[in-house]
């Protein structure tokens, strides 16, 4: 499937979409776009709404609220051909997909074909990848309409998405301020939560979805590792990798994660599983009057930090509260080598990130340096100093010291050491992996302390850019904490928005499974969910925003 | 009611600790530590070769070199502090598969992507090669061989 790619700063094909008000949209147009995918779905397949009256409205809501910088690639002229052929299904009565006529997005680092695949780098300013990603390819089968490219920090690395080669994103909840809409997946979370789009894809190595899901305030979704295919997503570190995703709510979550999941055989790490079927094990529990018996909840005493703002410690405990009224047993776990998870993270990210980003030589694809024709190390090195920004090239430079021959065995060796370590903390507290993914969770046995983790997303909001800095300052280094052990052991997680700080940016809070084990961790997110009653974003409350910083 | 309410507050009560547990503050690098590897110039030369992110005939100058190894340095005694820990008995855990299966493909032939396709995105092709400029190691060769011609 060949796609047009118009570039998002080009007005010229956005114009086809109909007249655009900058600011003030219409009534009808917001009212579209504020919906859940579930709620657009249903008023698509009664035939209330056309999958392009919804894809024009996403359209123009791009358009309108472009300072986000959400997206690097909108595809809008491709996006309007999917969608009438949509609606032509739905006319002739033909097969409707589990997606149809829905406008969803993907981040940068997933291939498509036809259609820029930059990753947020001056490397691949102009790739256009010859391929489309399986996970981007399941979607588009179900019928979903891809509306563009997301953007994101360069190559995945960050957790604010605010080292992209084409800006920062901006948090939609106050983007006048400038807070970050946290990374590296930023540009995914800020389109699903300025209702840009009703889903989207990220990747998760080490919190790229989860941070941006909690700081956005959305749903953010990481099946377990080899869940979904990697296959087309730009490698970062191929042993932590996730395709990942954000939705509206945990219902739209659960649909998105049945379709992009399960086994691909193009992918030599995705598991020998079926898709997940959750959405249909909701749909089960939602009315139970108590959904959570028989599920235990882990409290990680590692988890409560003194850089844990007072406003997450708040929100985590009224959390703990809604599971046990909802039949839960909630406990205290311990997760002792917690501390160890940043250190063997950064060695191994650095170390699989040196490795994957060595075939960025500027022959094959990307930036190729200009008029350096003498020799190839020259090429390579000048090609890849000018492709790549400070902040990866430092992380590139630790990691191949880590690989080098003179520090593998003491640096990444004892890395991998530590990894183990992190592993088995969760295993021993939830068991080794689930047996049946598409059931109730298994009935507690001796081996298992827990079904599920509770804990924060992260230790405080959002930030501004400018408190962000680098992200290596002690607040934004402890929020790694809360997200990279769980893609060490390789473990599903769902984060969901459940209230607000003080400086009223979103706080999310995390569900943890065991390998295998996304039904049980999205059944207590779903009970969550229901008692936050997180509210949306709506454009009046942007327009207001705008109204009293002009 | 009240059996909810007290229900509650215990299990506020005693699935949280009483306080926080650890600061990540004590695992952040400081630049006063000073035990573990010391990053050196040449530390800095020799990545710098492995990686190829520079001109390598280009010499750094004495700022970028205090950067790269402020930023190595940082990286290094961050993962150092796992050596505090006693893993002698530790298997390490490289991949999620290394103890179970993963699946492999037969060694067949299969479809593959168009030349053109594959080679469309470089600036370098020539009929359907990739054309890279001469090793280092040619170029030096060929002085080698001028000089030599030239001391005949």
């Amino acid at each position: 499937m060949l796609f047009c790619c118009l570039r998002f700063k080009l007005r010229v094909g956005l114009q086809s979409v109909g007249p655009v008000r900058r600011r003030f949209l219409s009534a009808e147009s917001t009212a579209i776009v504020s919906l859940t995918l579930h709620e657009v779905l249903a008023k698509l397949n009664h035939g209330d709404l056309s999958a392009v009256d919804v894809t024009t409205a996403c359209l123009q809501h791009i358009e309108a609220q472009k300072r986000l910088n959400a997206f690097i690639t909108v595809t809008a002229d491709a996006a309007l051909q999917q969608a009438r052929e949509s609606d032509n299904r739905r006319k002739q009565g033909k097969r409707i997909g589990r997606l149809d006529g829905v406008p969803v997005a993907a981040k940068d680092n997933f291939s498509t074909k036809g259609v820029l695949t930059s990753c947020g780098s001056k490397m691949l300013e102009e790739y256009i990848p010859p391929y489309t990603a399986t996970v981007v390819q399941r979607l588009l089968d179900e019928g979903a309409i891809l509306i563009g490219k997301t953007n994101m920090d360069e190559f995945a690395l960050g957790g604010a998405s605010t080292t992209s080669y084409y800006d920062p994103v901006l948090n939609p909840w106050n983007e006048i301020a400038k807070f970050v809409a946290g990374g590296s997946s930023g540009g995914s979370a800020c389109a699903v939560a300025a209702h840009l789009c009703f889903g989207a894809l990220g990747s998760d190595t080490g919190g790229s979805v989860r941070n941006p899901a909690a700081l956005c305030g959305v749903v953010g979704f990481m099946p377990c590792y080899g869940r979904t295919s990697r296959h087309g997503l730009v490698a970062l570190a191929s042993s932590l990798d996730c395709p990942a995703l954000f939705a509206k709510s945990v219902r739209d979550a659960a649909l998105l994660a049945d379709v992009i999941s399960g086994h691909d055989p193009l992918d030599s790490t995705s598991a020998r599983r079926p898709p997940l079927r959750v959405s249909r094990i909701l749909e089960e529990t939602r009315d139970l009057a108590k959904p959570l018996e028989g599920i235990k909840i882990g409290i990680p005493r590692e988890y409560y930090i003194e850089e844990l703002s007072l406003e997450y410690l708040e929100v985590w405990r009224q959390a703990a509260d809604w599971a046990a009224d909802a039949g839960a047993e909630v406990l205290e776990v311990s997760l002792p080598h917690t501390w160890m998870g940043l250190p063997c993270y950064y060695a191994i990210c650095n170390a699989e990130m040196a490795s994957n980003l060595a075939k960025f030589d500027g022959l094959q694809y990307g930036h190729s340096a200009a008029g350096v024709d003498h020799s190839i190390d020259a090429l390579y090195g000048v090609s890849r100093a000018e492709g790549f920004q400070l902040t990866t090239r430092n992380r590139i430079r630790s990691g191949t010291l880590f690989l080098s021959e003179r520090m593998y065995g003491e640096y990444y060796t004892m890395a991998a050491k530590a990894r183990r370590l992190i592993a088995q903390d969760f295993y021993a507290v939830l068991g080794n992996e689930a047996q049946a993914t598409n059931r109730k969770p298994c009935s507690h046995t001796s081996s298992r302390l827990a079904d599920v983790l509770l804990y924060p997303t992260a230790a405080g909001p959002a930030l501004t850019i400018s408190e962000y800095e680098h992200g290596l300052t002690p607040e934004a280094i402890a929020s790694d904490i809360y997200d990279c052990p769980v893609n060490l052991a390789g473990l599903p997680a769902i984060t969901v928005p459940v209230g607000f700080a003080k400086n009223s940016m979103p706080l999310g809070l995390q569900l943890v499974g065991c390998r295998f084990g996304e039904v049980a961790m999205t059944e207590v997110a779903q009970v969550i969910e229901n008692q936050a009653n997180f509210p949306k974003l709506t454009s009046e409350e942007n327009s207001e925003c705008n109204k009293t910083q002009s | 009611m009240l059996g909810c309410c007290f229900r509650r507050f215990l299990t506020s009560r005693s699935a949280f600790p009483a306080g926080p547990t650890w600061s990540v503050a004590k695992i952040i690098p400081k630049e006063s530590d000073n035990d573990g590897l010391s990053v050196t110039k040449e530390t800095v030369e020799h990545v710098e070769r492995l990686s190829l992110l520079k001109d390598p005939d280009t010499k750094l100058s004495r700022e970028e070199e205090t950067t790269r190894i402020d930023s190595l340095q940082f990286f290094v005694r961050f993962v150092e502090q796992l050596k505090e820990v006693d893993n002698e008995n530790v298997e390490p855990l490289y991949s999620l598969w290394q103890e179970g299966s993963i699946s492999l493909v037969g060694d067949e032939s299969r479809d593959a992507l168009p030349l053109e396709d594959v080679t469309r995105n470089s600036k370098r092709t020539e009929k359907g090669y990739f054309v890279a400029p001469p090793p280092t190691w040619h170029q030096a060769r060929k002085e080698k061989e001028k000089q030599d011609l030239d001391v005949s």
